[in-house]
C-alpha cells in the first residue's frame, strides 16, 4: 500500500544541517496499523508531515514514497496535490486550529465531499450524516449545525477524523490524534477508529507517544530516536520482549498502576547529538566502546522484525 | 500519630454559566461543589478526574490563590483565610510558562528568599545552590534564562524554587503531564525522593492514573467539581467503588500485547452540569445507572478503611467494569430505591 | 526543536534607521560645531540666497543661514520628540500598570480617566494654554507628554491583563512576592517589547505635532528656530525659494521617517504575534 524508502527531512540552520529524520524506510500493508513511537524531538512528526505533503517550508526531503502505485517525491507540492484528502486522510493534535470557526462542521465536513468525490450537496449532506453516526456523533443531525466552539474536544476530534475518513483514502495518517483528550473519550475514539480500519480495510499510520494507545491499535510498530528508527517489530513481539535497549528504558518508564517504576537509566540527561556511532549511545546503560564510534546497521531478527544496535 | 496538615471544609466555587441564566445562582455551573478533603502531614494526596473537573480548581484554592465561594480552609488546625503562605507552594502544569523568561534561573529560585528576607546574600546562594542540587541540576544553569532549557529540566528549576521556601505542602498540577515518559519517570522518581526526604506533603494533580500511582498514598477522584471517590490508592486502584473510577481505569491502556483484545466500556463525555441539577452527576454516562440516581444525590459514604464513595449502587461495581456492565446490579429493582 | 526567532527580520530597518537617527541626533547635538553661522543673527543684504556661496542651505527672508537654523530646529524637534515620549511613557505606564494589575475599580477610574483625555482635543488645550503663558519648549512638551500617554496605557494595560493570569505570576505570588515586586519585576520586563515598539513610535508622532504646532504658530515662538515655524515662514516664499522650505521640511521627513523605520523594524523582529506561527516542529 505504501511504501517509504529512505526518507530524509533536514533543516538548514544558522548552525550547520539538522537532520530530523535520517534515511528510514518503512512499508504499510493493505488493513495494517503501523504505529510510530518516540519522544519529543525523534522525528516521528516530520514523518507524518512529509508523507502528507505538508512539511513545511524551511525544511528540505529526500527519498521515494509510493502510494497505492503513485510515486511521490516529498517536497515537490505538485505531486501531492491530487493525494491530500482522495489518497490521504490527515489527522492531527489539535483539531481547533484545523477546523474553520466560522462554518458549521456539517458544512466543513459536506463540501470536502462535494470537491473530491464531485457529489451533489443532498448526497454530501446525506453521506457526511452517515459518517457522523458512525464516528459517534450523536445525534447527527444537531452536530452538522454546529459551529468548532460548541463541540467538546472529544466532538471535535471526531469532526477532523470525519473530514479525514470521508472520502474513504486507503491511507490515513493520524499524528497524536487522541493525545489532547481524556482517557475516557480516547478510548472511544481509538475504538471508532480501529472499527472503521476493519471495516473499509484502509491503511493506518499512527504517530503517538503514548505506548498504550500503541499497543490498543497497532500490528506493527516503529521505535523512532533523534531521527532513526531504532526498531521495528510486530506488536506482540515488541511488547513481550524489546530487543533495542531504548525501547526497554521507554516501557520501562511508563507509569503503571499495577507495579511500581523502576529506577530508570540516567539522572540527567545529555541533549548533545554524538558526532560518530550510535545515537543513543551516550544514555545505554549497555554501551560499549563500538557504540561510540561505529554507527549500527540494521540487524534483521525474523522476518518482522529489525534492530539497530551493535548488541 | 499523623496530624492534619490541611483540611478543606465545604468548599465551593461557581463560574457563571451559559445562557440567560447567567446572573442568578441556579444558572452558575458549580466548579467544585462542597468538596471537604483532608491532608495528613508528610502524605501524597492524589487528585484524579477528567479535564475540567474542578482538580485545577481545587489546587488554586489550597494554594490561595483562588477564593472559595463558601466553605472554609483549615491549615494546622487554624483558619486558612485570603492570599499564599510559603508553607503551601504550587507547581504548575506549564514549566515553561511558569517561569518569567526574562529572569535568570538563579534570581528564579532566589527569589522567594529575597522576598523573605531571608539571611545574606552568600547564604541565599548557597540555598539555592543546594536546592538546585538536591533536584539534579548543576550549579552553571544560575546565569542562564529558563529557555535554554529541557521541558524536563524547567519543572525541576519550578521545584526548586518553590523548594527554598520549605513548603510544608505542595501542590502539584499536573507536573509531569507535558514530558516524554523517561524524563517524566526521572521526575516521579525525584519527587518520591524529595517527599521521603523533605517529609512535603502533596496534592498531586493529574488525569493520569497511573502517574498518581507512583506518589500517592491516597486518591481523590473528582467528577465535576464533585469528588466521587476518595480513600487509600490500594484499595481505590484494585477495587473501585464508583462506577467513574472504574470507568477511569479501564480506559487506561498497558503497553502490553494483551491490550490488543480489551475490551473498554467508556461512554460519554463530560458536560458541564448547570446548578439545581439534581441526582448523581455521573447519571448520563453511567451504564447502570438506575432510575433512582437520577433524582437523589449520592452521599459520600464509608465502604471500607477511609475509603468513601458517592454512588448509590456502591460494591456492586466489579472490579474491573467491563465484567459487570451487561449484568444488572438486582437491588436496582429493590422497592425501596424505586 | 527550539524555536527560532524570526531570525534577521527587520534587521536591514533597525540598522538603518538607527543609522539615520545617530546622524540626525548627532547633527542636533553638535549644532553649536556644525552650524556655520549664528542661526539668529540677520543679514539684511543676503535674503533668499540660494544654496552655495557660503550658505550651504541658502538664506531666508531676513537673510538668517538656513543651515544653522535647520541644524538648531532639530535639536528643538528631538528634544520635544523624545522628551515627550519620556513622558508619556512614564505616565502610560504607570497608569496601565496598575490598571491592568489591579482591575476592578481601580482599571475602571483609570480607564475613564484615559478616555476622557484620549477624547480631549489636544489642539483646544495648547490654545488655551497658550493664551495663559508664553508658549515655550517646556510648554509644548507638556502638552503632547499629557496628551499622548493613553494609547501606551491601554497597551500596558493589554498586556497586563493577558500577564497577570501567566502561571509565572501565580508563582510569584506563591513565593510571597508583593503587588509592586511582580509588576516591576515580573510583568513589566515581559512587556518590554509591544512598550519599545510604540514608544518609539511615538516620537515621529511627537515631532509632527510639534512641527504642526509650530507651523499653525502655537508652538515655539520666533525668532527660535524651529523646524514648524520655519515652514510657516517659508510658506509665503515657496515659489522664489524652494529651498527655504525645502530643507527644514527635509530634516522633519528624516526625524520621522529614521523613527518609523526603526520602530516598524523593531515591531517585525519582535513581535510575536506577526511573527508566530512562522515554522513547524
Amino acid at each position: 500500500m505504501l511504501d517509504v524508502q529512505g526518507l530524509s527531512v533536514r533543516f538548514d540552520g544558522a548552525d550547520g544541517v539538522f537532520v530530523a529524520v535520517n534515511n528510514i524506510s518503512f512499508a504499510i500493508n493493505k488493513g495494517e496499523i503501523v504505529g510510530i513511537a518516540g519522544e519529543s524531538g525523534s522525528g516521528k512528526s516530520l514523518t507524518a508531515l512529509s508523507l502528507a505533503g505538508v512539511l513545511p517550508e524551511t525544511a528540505r526531503a529526500e527519498g521515494l514514497i509510493q502510494l497505492a502505485g503513485r510515486k511521490l517525491r516529498p517536497g515537490y507540492a505538485k505531486d501531492w496535490q491530487n493525494v491530500r484528502g482522495r489518497l490521504t486522510g490527515i489527522v492531527f493534535q489539535e483539531p481547533l486550529t484545523c477546523l474553520n470557526p466560522v462554518i458549521n462542521v456539517g458544512t466543513q465536513v459536506s463540501e470536502v465531499l462535494r470537491i473530491h468525490k464531485s457529489m451533489s450537496e443532498k448526497d454530501a449532506v446525506a453521506e457526511t450524516l452517515r459518517i457522523f453516526a458512525k464516528l459517534g456523533l450523536h445525534p447527527p443531525k444537531l452536530r452538522m449545525r454546529q459551529y468548532p466552539h460548541q463541540l467538546s474536544g472529544g466532538q471535535r476530534q471526531r469532526v477532523m477524523l470525519a473530514i479525514a475518513l470521508c472520502c474513504q483514502p486507503p491511507l490515513i495518517i493520524a499524528d497524536e490524534p487522541t493525545t489532547a483528550l481524556d482517557v475516557t473519550v480516547q478510548a472511544q475514539i481509538l475504538l471508532n477508529l480501529r472499527n472503521y480500519i476493519h471495516e473499509t480495510q484502509a491503511s493506518l499510520l499512527l504517530i503517538t507517544h503514548d505506548l498504550g494507545v500503541m499497543a490498543y491499535m497497532a500490528d506493527r510498530i516503529l521505535i523512532m530516536y533523534a531521527g532513526r528508527v531504532v526498531e521495528e517489530a510486530n506488536a506482540d513481539e515488541l511488547f513481550r520482549k524489546p530487543a533495542h535497549p531504548y525501547t526497554q528504558l521507554l516501557l520501562q518508564s511508563v507509569p503503571r498502576i499495577d507495579r511500581p517504576l523502576k529506577r530508570p537509566v540516567s539522572w540527567l540527561m545529555t541533549p548533545a547529538q554524538p558526532k560518530a556511532g550510535c545515537e543513543f549511545a551516550p544514555r545505554c546503560t549497555y554501551r560499549r566502546s563500538i557504540c561510540t564510534q561505529q554507527a549500527p546497521a540494521s540487524l534483521r531478527l525474523s522476518g518482522t522484525w529489525s534492530v539497530r544496535c551493535h548488541i | 500519630m499523623k496530624n492534619k496538615l490541611l483540611e478543606l471544609k465545604s468548599v465551593s466555587l461557581f463560574y457563571p454559566g451559559p445562557g440567560r441564566a447567567r446572573e442568578s445562582r441556579n444558572g452558575m455551573i458549580r466548579a467544585l461543589d462542597n468538596v471537604s478533603l483532608q491532608i495528613q502531614t508528610s502524605e501524597a494526596l492524589g487528585l484524579v478526574g477528567e479535564s475540567g473537573c474542578g482538580k485545577t480548581t481545587l489546587g488554586k484554592i489550597v494554594a490561595g490563590l483562588l477564593q472559595p465561594d463558601s466553605g472554609r480552609l483549615l491549615f494546622l488546625g487554624k483558619p486558612h483565610g485570603g492570599g499564599c503562605r510559603r508553607e503551601i507552594q504550587m507547581v504548575f502544569q506549564d514549566s515553561q510558562g511558569s517561569l518569567n523568561p526574562r529572569m535568570k534561573i538563579g534570581k528564579l529560585v532566589e527569589e522567594g528568599l529575597i522576598v523573605g528576607k531571608a539571611g545574606k546574600s552568600a547564604d541565599r546562594r548557597r540555598i539555592v545552590l543546594e536546592t538546585l542540587s538536591s533536584v539534579g541540576l548543576a550549579e552553571d544553569c544560575l546565569n542562564r534564562y529558563s529557555h535554554e532549557f529541557s521541558g524536563g529540566q524547567r519543572q525541576r528549576i519550578s521545584l526548586a524554587r518553590t523548594l527554598v521556601l520549605q513548603p510544608k505542602l505542595l501542590v502539584l498540577d499536573e507536573p509531569v503531564s507535558s514530558l516524554d515518559v523517561t524524563v517524566q519517570a526521572q521526575l516521579i522518581n525525584l519527587l518520591a525522593l524529595l517527599k521521603r526526604e523533605r517529609k512535603i506533603s502533596y496534592l498531586f494533580i493529574s488525569h493520569n492514573l497511573a502517574v498518581v500511582r507512583q506518589i500517592c498514598e491516597r486518591v481523590a477522584v473528582m467528577y465535576m467539581g464533585k469528588i466521587v471517590e476518595i480513600g487509600p490508592a490500594s484499595a481505590v486502584f484494585s477495587s473501585p467503588k464508583h462506577f467513574y473510577t472504574a470507568m477511569l481505569l479501564d480506559s487506561q491502556l498497558l503497553p502490553e500485547s494483551s491490550q490488543k483484545n480489551k475490551i473498554i466500556c467508556a461512554t460519554g463525555e463530560p458536560r458541564p452540569i448547570i446548578n439545581g441539577h439534581s441526582g448523581c452527576r455521573f447519571y448520563t454516562r453511567c451504564v447502570h445507572a438506575v432510575q433512582y440516581c437520577r433524582h437523589v444525590p449520592p452521599p459520600l459514604q464509608e465502604v471500607g478503611y477511609g475509603h468513601r464513595s458517592a454512588c448509590h449502587l456502591q460494591g456492586n461495581a466489579g472490579s474491573r467494569y467491563g465484567e459487570s456492565v451487561y449484568s444488572e446490579p438486582s437491588f436496582c429493582y429493590n422497592k425501596n430505591y424505586l | 526543536m527550539a524555536r527560532r526567532r524570526g531570525n534577521g527580520r527587520g534587521t536591514l530597518q533597525i540598522m538603518v534607521g538607527i543609522i539615520l537617527i545617530l546622524c540626525v541626533a548627532s547633527a542636533a547635538l553638535f549644532a553649536p560645531y556644525l552650524a556655520s553661522h549664528d542661526p539668529l543673527h540677520t543679514d539684511a543684504g543676503n535674503w533668499l540666497r540660494p544654496p552655495g556661496g557660503g550658505h550651504l542651505f541658502g538664506t531666508d527672508r531676513l537673510g538668517r543661514d538656513i543651515f544653522s537654523r535647520v541644524l538648531y530646529g532639530t535639536r528643538i524637534s528631538l528634544t520635544v520628540g523624545i522628551v515627550a515620549m519620556f513622558l508619556s511613557v512614564s505616565i502610560g505606564t504607570t497608569m496601565g500598570a496598575l490598571a491592568g494589575y489591579y482591575g476592578g475599580f481601580t482599571d475602571t477610574v483609570i480607564m475613564r480617566i484615559t478616555d476622557l483625555v484620549m477624547v480631549f482635543p489636544s489642539l483646544f488645550l495648547v490654545l488655551s494654554l497658550v493664551a495663559i503663558f508664553d508658549p515655550a519648549l517646556w510648554l509644548v512638551v507638556a502638552v503632547i507628554g499629557f496628551t499622548g500617554w493613553p494609547g501606551l496605557a491601554r497597551l500596558v494595560r493589554g498586556e497586563m491583563l493577558r500577564l497577570r493570569e501567566a502561571d509565572f505570576t501565580a508563582s510569584a505570588r506563591l513565593v510571597g512576592a508583593s503587588a509592586p515586586r511582580i509588576i516591576v519585576l515580573h510583568l513589566l520586563p515581559n512587556a518590554l517589547g509591544p512598550l519599545l515598539i510604540s514608544a518609539t513610535l511615538f516620537v515621529p508622532a511627537a515631532i509632527m505635532t510639534e512641527a504642526g504646532l509650530g507651523y499653525f504658530g502655537l508652538g515655539i515662538q520666533p525668532p527660535v528656530p524651529t523646524l514648524g515655524n520655519m515652514l510657516r515662514d517659508a510658506q509665503f516664499y515657496m515659489r522664489h525659494a524652494w529651498w527655504y522650505a525645502a530643507f527644514p521640511g527635509l530634516f522633519i521627513f528624516i526625524s520621522v521617517f529614521a523613527f518609523h523605520l526603526l520602530g516598524e523594524g523593531l515591531r517585525s523582529r519582535f513581535d510575536v504575534r506577526s511573527a508566530r506561527r512562522s515554522n513547524y516542529a
